[in-house]
């Protein structure tokens, strides 16, 4: 068997196209060894956090999600470092390949580092995360949707700018942030903008919850995953746009 | 070159960026032979090239490799293309075969043999991380990964940039030994022109962003020449006889485009000596101070050959 064939045999194994096979692959040669130590650093806090009480169960998901989220700018940063963007061009894939290989690649790398995580709560004695919640659909839907908001809103803007598309992002956020503090601040509204806020989410778990409800829970965890996966979709399309238009 | 099955084909192409702008750049590489693009620095010859690989977006013009558009069929025409940067970038931590092992698994006409054959013949050591190399060496490493997957047409920028003679001279033999295949086609751009003239068929000028001429490499050493006089003559002839003229304190050093006519119009009044490509480049460009060279016809360059018709940018 040629490579060649043995790359496709093992593209359609895991259900992907050759070139993103080949990109992921190359992706992984580049960066193991910060992976591997990324995710020892991962374990260990996994292991802290995992004994400890916690209220709100849904805060270890938060956290855990949000932290396999940002794991995934690593690859993205390295790839700049080495200025291999350029080089990745000059292959024979297209932008709209390499694009979809790093949110491939980003959603492997944050599902392994889920397991990771799981894992931690079987093995490590006294762990306050339990096996069953750490597997519940509305658990696992509530973590996607944490990933696809970080990633969805993340990934375009470091694909086309590279790291400093975070400051892209979080620049307008510093600032905007700030001045609506200081504006309810100085118009004695602080208190009803943070009570507004919190209400806002309070209302936003009530709605799902409602829904969740109203429609059955197979069909709403079909809704769920449907507008998670449109929402991701969306995201990519906007960074193979933002990306065609990059020049090296 | 009508007529003859083209690799590459040019036409119109425009970019522009604050400060510079590619205007009207149009030119072919015929299948089977060399293409030395040459110019001063900044002239807009990675420009170019970038544009033909899809690095840079044109902002109007077409190109097409194979006969496919570029901006469409990008992904099949790079499978059969090999590239050179003129700063070859790979991944520092990783040893020569590592990146190799990367790179190879791309291209489904891959020949290992031949990069172990050119990793032997460059002297390349493998097992080095490619961050240690020097920029020779990495250079090397580029081309003997350009060359390991049959490609039929070889980009190469500025790839003889800081090699030392030796390697220069076995590079271009190396090159020569690809041609002989007739389906191998190469487009080399570089400031060093003793390396076109050694190999090249075909040579493209771009001076500011604009294509002087494109024509066979003969034809320029047959046509274009060094004419040398006295001062009371240059006086007397009209602004334009020449492409570029250098003032000396007791006589002239001029370029001219037509060896022939100057030599039947001036005759023993002037010495006509070849002109190197060096030559050429150095009159058009009016690279010399004010003082000495007057660049005269500048808005004649472009009626050149090769120049063809386009819509120039906005």
């Amino acid at each position: 068997m040629t490579t060649a064939q043995q790359d496709h045999g093992t593209a359609q194994a895991w259900g992907l196209g050759r070139n993103d096979w080949l990109l992921i692959r190359r992706d992984w040669i580049l960066n193991r060894v910060s992976i591997l130590m990324a995710a020892f650093v991962f374990a260990t806090f996994q292991v802290l956090i995992v004994q400890v009480p916690i209220d709100l169960p849904y805060i270890w998901v938060f956290i855990t999600c949000m932290w396999a989220a940002f794991l995934t700018l690593g690859p993205l940063g390295r790839d700049e470092k080495f200025r291999g963007a350029a080089w990745s061009c000059s292959l024979p894939v297209s932008r709209p390949d390499l694009v979809r290989a790093r949110y491939v690649g980003a959603w492997g790398l944050v599902g392994t580092a889920y397991l990771l995580a799981l894992a931690m709560a079987v093995v490590v004695p006294g762990s306050k995360v339990s096996v069953s919640f750490a597997i519940d659909l509305d658990t696992l839907l509530v973590g996607a949707t944490i990933v696809s908001v970080i990633l969805s809103f993340l990934l375009p803007s470091v694909i086309r700018f590279g790291m400093k598309g975070i400051l892209v992002l979080m620049l307008p956020l510093n600032i905007l942030l700030p001045i609506t503090f200081v504006v309810s601040k100085a118009t004695g509204t602080q208190d009803s903008l943070e009570g507004n806020f919190l209400a806002g989410l309070q209302a936003l778990a009530l709605m799902i919850a409602g829904i969740r409800d109203g429609l059955s829970r197979p069909l709403f965890y079909v809704v769920a995953v449907l507008l998670l996966y449109a929402v991701n979709w969306a995201s990519y399309r906007l960074a193979v746009a933002l990306f065609l238009r990059r020049e090296f | 070159m009508d007529g003859v099955e083209n690799v590459l084909e040019i036409r119109g192409l425009c970019k522009r960026y604050s400060g510079f702008a590619l205007t009207n750049v149009s030119f072919s590489v015929p299948r089977g032979y060399v293409m030395g693009l040459i110019g001063p620095n900044g002239a807009g010859k990675t420009t170019t090239l970038k544009t033909i690989l899809g690095l840079l977006q044109p902002d109007f013009g077409e190109i097409r490799t194979f006969g496919l558009d570029a901006a469409l069929h990008g992904k099949k025409a790079r499978a059969r293309i090999g590239f050179v940067h003129d700063d070859p970038r790979f991944y520092d931590h990783l040893s020569l075969a590592q990146n190799a092992h990367i790179v190879r698994r791309f291209y489904r006409t891959w020949d290992p043999e031949s990069f172990q054959r050119l990793a032997k013949s460059f002297g390349l050591p493998l097992e080095k991380r490619f961050g240690t190399l020097s920029r020779g060496n990495k250079t090397k490493f580029a081309l003997a990964l350009a060359l390991s997957h049959r490609a039929e047409f070889v980009i190469m920028d500025e790839p003889t940039s800081g090699l030392d003679p030796v390697f220069r001279r076995d590079l271009l033999d190396s090159l020569t030994d690809l041609l002989q295949d007739e389906r191998t086609s190469i487009l080399f751009s570089t400031h060093i022109t003793s390396d076109l003239e050694r190999i090249a068929d075909y040579i493209t000028l771009i001076q500011h962003g604009r294509v002087v001429f494109s024509v066979a490499k003969d034809e320029i050493l047959e046509r274009w020449a060094l004419v040398k006089g006295g001062l009371d003559l240059l006086d007397q002839l009209p602004a334009d006889t020449f492409r570029g003229v250098r003032r000396g304190e007791h006589g002239f050093e001029a370029l001219t485009d037509d060896a022939e006519a100057t030599r039947a119009r001036l005759g023993d009044a002037v010495i006509i000596d070849r002109a190197s490509l060096d030559d050429v480049v150095l009159y058009t460009s009016g690279a010399a101070s004010a003082d000495e060279m007057v660049n005269v016809g500048a808005s004649t360059l472009a009626d050149d050959v090769g120049a063809e018709g386009g819509r120039t940018d906005a």
